[in-house]
């Protein structure tokens, strides 16, 4: 019996998880909310983040019925990167506390691959092309020779910062999320806007789009051929679109029956959708995760910290750090075959 | 026993010397601020524990200000060196702020002890594994 605590805080959500042997015992999670027409900033996500993260820590351990923390817990793991530098220190700092609090050693998990090994756990895909989306990332991703090899990525700005930048120009709330409340407008659109549609080969890019309905959206809006509705709708089939374009290229090159979406982004019903056709139409299977898993949340960080854990991946507390860069074909993956 | 936190002056100190500071190294000990602060801990352990997490991070590369920690016995000493006084000042700001949070992860979560709850249904072991 192996059980983890995951403190997962890269970006304006701090989470706490615990998992024994892929059991979620708890997951309790905090979001830092800007108001409208904002983004979130690392000086104001990291001080949300000091003010709450004790206190997950707290709530996981009762969720999570712990009585004796210092013997059920048996690794810390916590979030090395990639993500926003201050957030990211604020977890690195209390899980190197509680590993020494507790003597148990310490997990610099890849936040990418927390969310791979989340979402490999929840839906049981054996060996998914991965497309992994949110506010900080795109890639596709399949596993290969002991690390997961990024195919295609964007090649400026993420497709959910993309979104929720979009959210800003709207002045659209950003509680639940930004990228929430488009979905929700995308299903009264009825008029498709033509955008830009940026493929490059397995890559893509999303800031020309950006830029191009930014600019056009508060004059169509007022000229009335547009409604806000149709410009979010707009939007998510143009991205989405290319999404899959390139998720099928790499299921094509890998010869890959299984396609995973995670991440932030993974939670939008559309998305999903337009996935789940392409996979029926290649004769594949689509895996997809709720909201408690495509957002960031601790649970997946502790689950990849138990992977690594398994295969030997911690260091000592000294060599804790955090790196705002941290890419996905780093990590060796010794726990797979 | 809350600890305290001692401030020693301000002041410039011309015998500092680091490798960060060359070229006109005399000009820049002129206009060197320094600012020295120890941290009283309760006990030698939670000392150690404190330490060990705080100096793990540098100084981020664009900042000014260099910074050395020691452990004295119960105390952690933060030394702060910087040619520019604001560069000082978020420097102190965040370590102590690093030194808060971590405190306060030893004085709660130390001091945990579970509660049987009442809602035992909302607190529900599930499965993660979701069978099609």
């Amino acid at each position: 019996m192996v059980c983890i605590l995951g403190i997962e805080g890269s970006a304006n959500k701090i989470g706490v998880g615990i998992i024994k042997d892929g059991v979620v015992l708890s997951n309790p999670r905090e979001t830092f909310n800007a108001p409208p027409g904002e983004g979130f900033r690392p000086t104001e996500v990291a001080i949300h983040h000091r003010t709450h993260c004790v206190n997950m820590v707290m709530k996981a351990l009762q969720e999570a019925k712990i009585k004796e923390p210092k013997e059920e817990i048996d690794g810390i793991a916590y979030t090395k990167g990639p993500g926003m530098g201050a957030p990211l220190q604020v977890g690195a700092v209390v899980a190197r506390t509680l590993a020494q609090m507790w003597d148990k050693p310490i997990l610099p998990v890849n936040h990418c691959i927390g969310h791979i090994e989340m979402g490999r756990l929840i839906t049981g895909a054996d060996n998914p092309t991965v497309l992994y989306v949110s506010g900080g990332n795109t890639q596709v991703i399949s596993y290969s020779h002991q690390r997961y090899q990024i195919f295609g990525e964007t090649l400026d700005i993420a497709v959910g910062n993309c979104l929720d930048r979009f959210a800003r120009v709207l002045k659209l709330s950003n509680d639940p999320s930004p990228g929430y409340n488009i979905e929700q407008l995308a299903k009264n659109g009825k008029k498709l806007l033509m955008l830009p549609y940026s493929v490059k080969g397995m890559d893509v890019s999303f800031s020309g789009i950006l830029t191009t309905i930014e600019k056009n959206a508060s004059k169509l809006i007022e000229s009335g051929e547009y409604t806000p509705e149709d410009l979010c709708f707009s939007l998510q089939e143009t991205v989405f679109s290319m999404l899959i374009e390139i998720t099928e290229r790499a299921m094509a090159h890998n010869d890959s029956n299984e396609v995973l979406i995670v991440g932030g982004v993974g939670c939008n019903k559309r998305l999903q959708e337009m996935m789940g056709k392409m996979a029926e139409e290649r004769g594949a299977k689509l895996f997809a995760t709720d909201m408690r898993f495509c957002i960031d949340n601790g649970a997946m960080i502790a689950q990849a910290g138990w992977e690594m854990l398994r295969s030997g991946q911690y260091c000592d507390v000294k060599d804790a750090t955090f790196t705002q860069r941290f890419r996905t074909d780093d990590v060796h993956v010794a726990w797979r075959k | 026993m809350p600890s305290d936190v001692e401030m020693t002056k301000e002041y410039n100190n011309t015998t500092f010397k680091n490798d960060k500071i060359n070229g006109n190294s005399n000009d820049n000990c002129d206009k060197l601020h320094t600012l020295e602060c120890r941290l009283k801990i309760e006990n030698e352990n939670n000392a150690q524990i404190l330490f060990t997490t705080l100096n793990v991070d540098k100084e981020p590369s664009r900042s000014k200000t260099i910074r050395q920690l020691e452990l004295v016995g119960k105390c952690i000493v933060g030394k702060f060196s910087s040619i520019d006084e604001k560069s000082l000042q978020k420097s102190v700001h965040h370590f102590l702020e690093m030194y808060l949070l971590a405190k306060s992860t030893i004085n709660v979560v130390g001091k945990y002890k579970y509660q049987e709850s009442v809602n035992d249904e909302i607190i529900t072991t599930k499965k993660a594994k979701i069978m099609d």
